[in-house]
């Protein structure tokens, strides 16, 4: 097993050096100049000017040079400056990153919580009310564009029936926690104040439903399927066979074979979650990665485009690293 | 599919299991299948019933039925099922899971499906023998590894601990069987537990079977179908002088041999030894010099080709090469057809077709092949097409020759197979003859060995490989490989010394003794009787039991 987690890691490492390569050339290569975008054409008919900017953000070296500029950059941290916000690159992801991290965490464990179970039951109850019920949960998640459900929950919760609160993280007369991880609900906690975890929380909720919907239907499709599968095992028979009772079977034989491809699927959502909420949090104006991610590419602002894709790419190599070892920890045949 | 019941400690007169008319049908989209239609029967304690049939008849699905374990679409449309008296049918699910692995319970087709991937065998082990209440946890634990001991599993304390994974197919079979037995069930239903499995595991895992079987103490003993004393064949050669003495081979030379009825008898020995000269001998191609053939009470030793003719028809043989045993220019129909005209089975050309259709079917073959010639099969078919041809005529005594021998490994088993499953449908009884000694462990329920035209041992064949007497048993015995290749590494391979010798002057004494390793004067001098050294275990060997080679060297106890 420590064999296996170190090789494990080791792929990890060299995959994030590639990636930071690829990123790097990536971001230099693109079509559309940096720095026109950033003086606007006036200053940048001046060629000292233009000179000096470019001096300035090491665009004149060549591009190994500012490759190894990079590396050495990233090991201290330092992600660049951000040409837009004219902040560290680090600085500014620190700022938007928590907002992301507890919505995507927010809507990821509604997912499992709930889409889990309404799988496992649907299974075990094959064709029964619950299971139909599922079916309609998982094709509304996975079919309805995301921007369409946003409009529906804020039309509904927040516009029609005022039992939700609107866009934003908090209301715009409260104030935020005081900042410790930058999670609300994990800072008002700290803090005490109950007042503002009640209105994170409140805030949490529509966001969160829609930028989970889609992983729900998928986690809960996923969840059935592979449990009716598992159902139909042989070992499930002889366990039947064995006169276990119903629930012993259900705990005991199909779900830790059942929940194996759940796992993968669950942390390939996550990392989804975490990378890809830009439209939500657009509509819900949620300070998070996802606008600023919108906001950089805007601007052609590379150090901060860099940025986010190194981030990125580190969420997915760290989640494809943890299911590589839950996998090793639920599937005795992993590693030998 | 076997269903095995444990003797009651009382009277035992009801049956254990008694099914009547049990219909169970698929409801599929194309209409109501109905698998099995009408099937009734009953075990009583102690007996084990066999239910045989050709794939997709219906077996699994009524084994299944038996525990209720039938899943969607199908049910049980009809009948009853009574165990114990009980009503099963009619039970109430939780009753039902009492039931199930407690005094009922299955080992499925299966192993390498039948166990999750995901835990231990220990866990797999343990929790039917908790759920059921008759230990508690570390009871179960205790005897879990007590039974994978016994079922010949190496370490099982360590063993115990590992996934699925880890074993082979035999092993995982075994823990499939412990897994069965572990709550003394008073029936256990058995769905092909060794189709899966290759011959020689499948030999093993049924010899397992049949102890467990023996330990519950099956049905009582059968009839003598068979019984030969004394049986001597010499075959003059040509003088190859006019002043030279005749020289006289021996191929048969004074064999006692009892086969009981429903019984299958392996035979083995070197080649040369007089295994198919006994055979020929037996249904009389040849006739004997001296001793006696009774078949059901009728000497045939002296019997004249008229008073034999009607004998024929019940004892029939299966040769080794499929190749040479069928007539190129007969069509498979008139091969088949012409025992059944000969015997008058079949009156007419109509009633010879029929019956050859259904011989071929019987046998695994599509009934539309009678017209072509025997060129046009392979050779497990073709040793198929022997075995319709002695059938035709309904015996009750098959020797089979070397049946296997020339097919390759993979019909092997089909064929082993299929003979099994003929001798169940039809009540066979079975003379088997062949040099692959893991073949006939896995057949026969006893052997007896042959050398240079003298029996040396017979015993039942899991006693025989387990403790054999004879010092050339041990030989034949050590040649078998063992599946487990970790065993199979420490094993003491003995390799026999020599050509045997000539049959036309054969050893003084022991005839074995010019091979023999521990080999005294006194088998020089007087031939060693058979003589019964434990219940049914037959040896020639004054120093039987004696030679145990260990690690490569051979100590043998002497007596003074
Ligand atoms: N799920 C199913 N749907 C419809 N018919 C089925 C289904 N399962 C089995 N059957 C049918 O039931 C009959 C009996 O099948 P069963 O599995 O009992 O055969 P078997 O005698 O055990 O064969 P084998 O020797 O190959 O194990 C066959 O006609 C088969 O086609
Ligand atoms: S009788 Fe003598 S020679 Fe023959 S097998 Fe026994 S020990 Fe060997
Ligand atoms: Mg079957």
């Amino acid at each position: 097993m420590a064999r296996y987690i170190v090789s494990r890691l080791a792929i990890t490492l060299v995959m994030a050096l590639l990636a930071t390569l690829v990123i790097f050339l990536i971001a230099n290569t693109v079509p559309g100049d940096p720095v026109l975008a950033q003086l606007g054409d006036v200053a940048a008919s001046n060629k000292e000017f233009v000179a000096e900017w470019r001096a300035k953000y090491g665009l004149d070296l060549p591009l190994w040079q500012r490759y190894l500029v990079f590396l050495k950059g990233l090991i201290n941290g330092d992600l660049g400056q951000s040409i837009a916000s004219q902040r560290p690159v680090l600085a500014d992801i620190a700022q938007f990153a928590p907002a992301t991290l507890e919505l995507a965490t927010a809507g990821f464990l509604l997912a499992l919580i709930v889409g889990i179970p309404l799988g496992i039951v649907a299974a075990v109850r094959r064709d029964s009310w619950i299971d139909h019920l599922a079916r309609v949960v998982s094709l509304i998640g996975v079919s309805s564009p995301t921007f369409w459900l946003a409009f529906i929950m804020l039309a509904v919760f927040y516009g029609g029936l005022e039992i939700a609160p609107g866009p934003g993280r908090l209301d715009p007369i409260a104030f935020a926690p005081k900042t410790v991880t930058g999670l609300y609900l994990v800072d008002s906690i700290i803090a005490g104040d109950w007042e503002a975890f009640r209105d994170a929380a409140a805030h949490l909720v529509l966001p969160s439903i829609v930028l989970a919907a889609a992983t729900l239907g998928l986690i809960t499709r996923t969840t059935r399927a592979s449990m009716l599968e598992t159902i139909g095992q042989d070992y499930v028979r002889v366990a039947r066979a064995k006169g276990l009772r119903e629930r012993t079977i259900v705990r005991g034989h199909v779900l830790p074979n059942a929940l194996i491809p759940v796992v993968t699927l669950g942390g390939l959502a996550y990392a989804n979650l975490l990378t890809g909420a830009v439209m939500t949090e657009t509509i819900f104006s949620w300070p998070g990665l996802g606008r600023y991610t919108f906001r950089s590419a805007a601007a052609l602002d590379f150090p901060a485009i860099m940025g986010i894709t190194l981030v990125v790419a580190l969420v997915y190599l760290v989640i494809n690293f943890l299911i590589d070892i839950s996998y090793a920890l639920l599937d005795p045949r992993v590693v030998r | 599919m076997n269903v095995a019941v444990k003797p009651s400690a009382a009277g035992l007169v009801p049956p254990v299991l008694e099914v009547r008319d049990l219909k169970t049908q698929f409801f599929t989209d194309e209409g109501v299948v109905r698998a099995v239609d009408g099937v009734s029967f009953s075990v009583g304690a102690g007996e084990a019933l066999g239910i045989v049939g050709e794939s997709g008849s219906g077996k699994s699905v009524t084994a299944l039925s038996l525990m209720r374990l039938l899943e969607e679409p199908s049910r049980i449309a009809g009948g009853e099922i009574r165990f114990q008296g009980r009503d099963v049918l009619g039970a109430d699910p939780e009753e039902m899971r009492n039931l199930r692995g407690g005094r009922m319970a299955m080992v499925f087709q299966d192993p390498m499906t039948s166990l999750n991937p995901v835990l231990r065998i220990a866990r797999q082990l343990v929790e039917t023998m908790v759920v059921h209440g008759n230990y508690t946890g570390d009871q179960a634990a205790d005897r879990a590894v007590k039974m994978l001991g016994r079922m010949g599993i190496n370490a099982p304390e360590r063993a115990i601990h590992s996934y699925p994974h880890q074993f082979s197919g035999g092993m995982r079979q075994r823990v499939v069987l412990a897994m069965g037995m572990s709550n003394d069930p008073v029936l256990l239903i058995a769905d092909e537990p060794t189709t899966a499995l290759d011959v020689t595991i499948q030999a093993q895992i049924l010899e397992l079977l049949r102890e467990l079987n023996r330990d519950f103490g099956t049905a009582g003993r059968s009839e003598r179908l068979l019984e030969v004393r004394g049986l001597v064949k010499h075959f003059p050669l040509p003088k190859s002088g006019f002043f030279q003495k005749r020289l006289i081979v021996h191929a048969v030379d004074g064999v006692d041999l009892d086969v009981a009825r429903g019984e299958t008898v392996g035979l083995v020995g070197e080649s040369g030894c007089g295994k198919s000269t006994l055979a020929r001998v037996l249904i009389r191609i040849h006739k004997p010099d001296a001793g006696s053939i009774v078949f059901e009470g009728q000497d045939i030793a002296a019997a004249s080709a008229a008073e034999i003719r009607p004998l024929r028809r019940r004892m029939q043989m299966v040769f080794q090469d499929p190749y040479a045993s069928l007539n190129p220019r007969m069509t498979v129909a008139d091969t088949i057809g012409e025992p059944l005209r000969f015997h008058g089975l079949a009156a007419t050309a109509a009633e010879t077709r029929e019956q050859v259709a259904e011989l071929l079917s019987t046998v695994g073959l599509n009934p539309k092949a009678a017209q072509r010639y025997p060129h046009e099969f392979s050779g497990g078919q073709r040793q198929r097409i022997s075995i319709a041809r002695a059938l035709a005529v309904k015996p009750d005594f098959i020797i089979a020759d070397e049946p296997i021998s020339a097919l390759d490994v993979n019909i092997q088993a089909q064929i082993i197979n299929l003979m099994l499953e003929l001798q169940e449908q039809f009540g066979l009884t079975y003379l088997f003859i062949a040099h692959d000694l893991a073949v006939v462990r896995h057949i026969s329920d006893r052997v007896v060995v042959l050398y240079l035209g003298k029996v040396v041992e017979v015993a039942r064949s899991g006693v025989l490989f387990e403790r054999p007497l004879h010092p050339y048993t041990r030989y034949l015995i050590s040649a078998v490989p063992v599946p487990d290749a970790a065993v199979e590494r420490q094993r003491v391979h003995l390799q026999l010394q020599g050509e045997p010798p000539s049959a036309v002057d054969p050893p003084s004494g022991c005839r074995f003794r010019t091979r023999c390793p521990i080999a005294q004067p006194v088998c020089a001098d007087v031939p060693p009787p058979l003589a019964e050294h434990e219940d049914g275990h037959f040896a020639a060997c004054h120093f039987a039991g004696e030679f145990r080679p260990t690690n490569g060297r051979v100590h043998a106890a002497r007596h003074g």
